[in-house]
């Protein structure tokens, strides 16, 4: 039912966004919404989705279907940085072991991408590069340049993990103006900003990009065991033996009784 | 039913988690050993984190090893200057394990160093559980006694003698620090409480009565896991204590089966099981170093 009255409401906009006769030189822009703003993480997590929806907000020069050719959108969203280290496995003395290679200081934790078509169809890589859109664009920022063969592994490790999603459901743009996307967050999630980027193509260029947050939390006994062991990881220790100790302690009174 | 477990940031399987401390409790209630050895691989395979599956391990035996150490304390079956000497160096050693781990943890070689620990080990507690289950097996059909030695020649020749009452024993006090040190090293290290080597070691080094072996080697194991899961929770934050508290669950669980079926079965002539099990289970980690690995790279977080 929320899915449908937000719908509603950016058919409403975009007839709003139509009737209002602005002039010519005004580019058109996005309006976009989240189906969730915040994911929260609790003892039963197990993955999380949310919907972005959005509409193409054009002014009366551009409704002409003369000089509007069918608009592109591409959706990313980019988790909160980490800090990540490269290892690649080398056979020294007969046995694997994993060399480290670099350190990341910022890698995005999580990036899924989705479009009207595929990105390398719709931008340039130049132009790619220009507005930083595009997973490698994104592993690069963090650290200057990376050879490509390091950025091709550390995609290929992502997608494995789950945490890059390169091939999520095309969207569908209804009437040029709508569209909708669904994101599945995996189990494997980092706390924190992640940001959606919803961008607006047409002739090879980017006409419009807006932001948005979405934010995952930990909540409830996560959240707490979190917060102890990381700020408090004195109190937590002593707290994990005494929970040891107290189970072990009951268990054996309980069963000291049965015997 | 799914269950988020909070350090090692994993979602896993709560009844896998319940069910493998279930199976390695039954184990160790039948065979008399402390599990961690068979609980801390199974953990790997499951893709739980080493670091984190060592930590959380520790903890776990903590509460396991408990109850039994109160009991055999009540029954004054523990040496306990003995067994102070026993924690003084198991405390030195898992000091000195969990600076190891930390080191190993920034080259980002840990997992190799675990991973090769337990080749080594599970290698040779398989080894010889095979042929001691071999042997007894062949001395039941004839009906023969095994001979025990005792041989500690050695170990009188060491100064800083004390008397132990208890163990009614008048040895050098280092031999019991030094054993307390490596076990101490492998508590941490490996996520074990390491009965398995103290046991044998009081019996054939200090020659201690076997009275109070158990009972001492129970209390040296949860000082020094705990000991362990508190170095490992402030210096590596890798203890889940999620995690912990459910294989300790099965375990519980596991164990009181485990006692009750080892009295029924003639537990003795199973225990050649277990030794394929411990071996199976060095195989498959062996295989990994030398098998041609499918991603040739990996990112691990900086923590």
């Amino acid at each position: 039912m929320k899915l449908f009255y937000k719908l509603v409401i950016m058919i409403f906009i975009y007839n709003l966004s139509s009737i209002s006769a602005r002039s010519a030189e005004v580019p058109p822009s996005l309006v976009t919404d989240l189906s969730k703003k915040v994911i929260s993480i609790n003892v039963s997590f197990s993955g999380s989705k949310f919907h972005i929806f959005g509409a193409i907000k054009k002014y009366a020069s551009q409704i002409s279907p003369i000089d509007q050719p069918p608009f592109d959108i591409i959706i990313e969203v980019i988790g909160p940085p980490v800090e990540m280290n490269i290892f690649k496995k080398e056979k020294k003395y007969g046995f694997w072991i994993n060399k480290k290679i670099q350190t990341l200081n910022s890698m995005p934790s999580f990036y899924s991408i989705s479009g009207t078509k595929s990105l390398k169809d719709l931008l340039p890589i130049k132009t790619q590069r220009s507005n930083e859109i595009g997973i490698s664009e994104h592993i690069n920022l963090s650290d200057g340049k990376l050879k490509k063969e390091f950025i091709d592994h550390i995609i290929s490790n992502g997608k494995a993990k789950k945490q890059y999603n390169l091939n999520n459901t095309p969207i569908t743009l209804l009437e040029n103006t709508l569209f909708s996307n669904e994101i599945d967050f995996p189990t494997n999630l980092y706390e924190g900003n992640y940001k959606v980027k919803i961008h607006l193509i047409r002739f090879e260029e980017v006409l419009a990009t807006k932001q948005d947050i979405i934010y995952v939390k930990k909540i409830g006994v996560q959240n707490w065991i979190n917060y102890l062991a990381y700020q408090e990881p004195k109190l937590y220790g002593i707290a994990c033996i005494i929970i040891a100790i107290s189970f072990g302690f009951g268990a054996s009174l309980v069963f000291r009784k049965k015997v | 039913m799914q269950i988020y477990l909070p350090i090692a940031e994993i979602s896993v399987n709560i009844f896998l988690l319940i069910g493998l401390g279930g199976i390695v409790g039954i184990l160790s209630g039948m065979f008399g050993v402390g599990g961690g050895f068979l609980m801390t691989p199974l953990l790997f395979f499951i893709g739980i984190p080493p670091a984190i599956a060592v930590a959380s391990e520790a903890n776990q035996i903590l509460g396991a090893s408990f109850s039994g150490a109160i009991a055999h304390f009540r029954r004054k079956n523990v040496d306990l200057k003995m067994g102070f000497l026993l924690i003084l160096g198991g405390v030195l050693g898992s000091i000195f394990g969990v600076e190891i781990f930390r080191i190993f943890k920034g080259m980002g070689q840990l997992e190799l160093i675990i991973k090769l620990c337990y080749v080594i080990f599970l290698g040779v507690i398989g080894i010889i559980m095979f042929f001691e289950s071999l042997k007894t097996l062949s001395y039941k059909s004839r009906n023969i006694k095994i001979r025990k030695t005792r041989h500690h020649s050695w170990v009188q020749g060491l100064p800083l003698k004390m008397r132990f009452r208890a163990s009614n024993l008048y040895i050098s006090s280092i031999p019991a620090v030094l054993i307390g040190f490596f076990v101490g090293i492998l508590a941490s290290i490996m996520g074990i409480g390491g009965g398995f080597i103290i046991v044998p070691a009081m019996i054939y080094i200090l020659g201690m009565p076997t009275k109070v072996v158990v009972g001492t080697s129970l209390f040296q194991i949860i000082f020094v896991t705990g000991v362990t899961t508190y170095l490992h929770a402030v210096k590596n934050f890798s203890v889940d204590i999620v995690l912990s508290f459910l294989l300790l669950v099965g375990g519980v669980i596991g164990a009181q089966l485990g006692v009750r079926i080892g009295i029924r079965l003639k537990a003795e002539q199973l225990r050649i099981l277990l030794a394929i099990l411990v071996l199976s289970m060095c195989l498959k980690i062996t295989l990994e170093f030398f098998i041609t690995p499918l991603e040739f790279y990996s990112l691990v977080r900086d923590v």
